[in-house]
């Protein structure tokens, strides 16, 4: 690993730690924060974690060095994750199948 | 010190002990399979510091294409990831400012979703609160962290091809969102941050092949600046919100 990385890691702990601390730091207790830090509390994260489904999915496929030929079973190891977490609620099953779909249809 | 809170600490920490293992596994697993030279002790330094399954997994991949990612790069998208933590501390902000300031930061520093549920619920009051939320706190840090060492560690031994293994990151943000779905409030945010980036994706492959993954913060700022649009649609008033 290169010094750059080590750098990389430690900028992204010392964001979620100063993340955390935000509240403490800038408020005394009496005060609530402003009404657009809820907000975007909220909406970011859906819309994050939405951004990095699309961002990873394409990532897994390898454009352009494969083409397209890794959509499809991208596309059925998406479905086979989400469907098995939106009906079996457990996170490592939906995880470890559908990379495990992933891997073998190639 | 009381065994008893220790043990209530403990039982109530259970659910999470199989979820932080397998998952601080499964990030592990992927860190030293995608990273060069990233070793047990690497997960276990970023695990112990960061605890943010969602930040790690998304910081395999920025690590594993790291000329693409300036400091300030890594910053913003670190910031906008994590932007829920910023709220997350509230209800204790009371709960805690009595408490003695290495304990107040222990427990800031390792809020967590799980830890913030198990937390908030909690209906204890005085010495015995005070030694509960440590407790429930450090063991839920403690498997997030053994969870990710073990699995750099197992990582590092397979001996199989593990091509295709980088799907498991994907895999884990469809986990999250669909989880986040089941609140409708979530659905149009979602979109707009699924929307945008896939039509960013469109635009950086005409014009920059190659570079896909210089695309997040082009496609974040799209995305914040059309929910600052909608923020008068969105927002739900006062009184619903906890």
């Amino acid at each position: 690993m290169t010094l750059h990385q080590y750098l990389m890691i430690s900028v992204m702990a010392l964001v979620v730690i100063f993340l955390r601390a935000f509240p403490f730091l800038l408020l005394s207790g009496r005060k609530r924060p402003p009404e657009l830090l809820f907000y975007l509390g909220k909406v970011l994260t859906a819309a994050a974690i939405a951004m990095l489904v699309v961002y990873s999915l394409f990532g897994v496929m390898d454009y352009p060095a494969s083409g397209w030929t890794a959509l499809p079973r991208t596309l059925l190891a998406g479905t086979v994750t989400a469907l098995l977490q939106y009906f079996l609620k457990n996170p490592l099953v939906s995880i470890v199948s559908g990379t495990a779909v992933f891997m073998l249809l190639r | 010190m009381s065994l008893k809170t220790v043990r209530a600490a403990f039982v109530s920490s259970m659910p999470v002990l199989m979820g932080y293992l397998t998952m601080g596994m499964a990030f592990g697993i992927l860190l030293a399979t995608q990273v060069k030279g990233a070793n047990g002790l690497t997960a276990a330094v970023m695990s112990f510091f960061t605890i943010s399954g969602s930040m790690q997994f998304a910081a395999v991949d920025m690590l594993r294409n790291a000329e693409d990612y300036s400091l300030f790069l890594t910053a913003v998208l670190a910031l906008v990831i994590n932007i829920r933590y910023a709220v997350y501390g509230l209800p204790f902000l009371r709960t805690f400012r009595p408490y003695p300031r290495p304990l107040k930061y222990y427990l800031i520093g390792t809020l967590t979703d799980e830890t913030y549920a198990i937390e908030t619920q909690d209906r204890r009051r005085g010495r015995g609160k005070r030694l509960y939320l440590f407790c429930v706190s450090f063991f839920d840090h403690m498997y997030w962290v053994a969870g990710s060492a073990a699995g750099a560690v197992l990582g590092n031994m397979i001996p199989f091809d593990t091509a295709g293994i980088d799907f498991a990151m994907a895999a884990l943000f469809i986990v999250v969102l669909v989880d986040l779905c089941r609140d409708r409030t979530n659905h149009i945010p979602a979109a707009v941050g699924g929307t945008v980036t896939a039509a960013v994706l469109a635009l950086f492959l005409v014009s920059f092949p190659g570079h896909f993954n210089k695309l997040l913060l082009p496609a974040m700022i799209v995305t914040v600046a059309i929910l600052l649009a909608l923020r008068k649609k969105l927002q739900p008033p006062a009184e619903v919100r906890k």
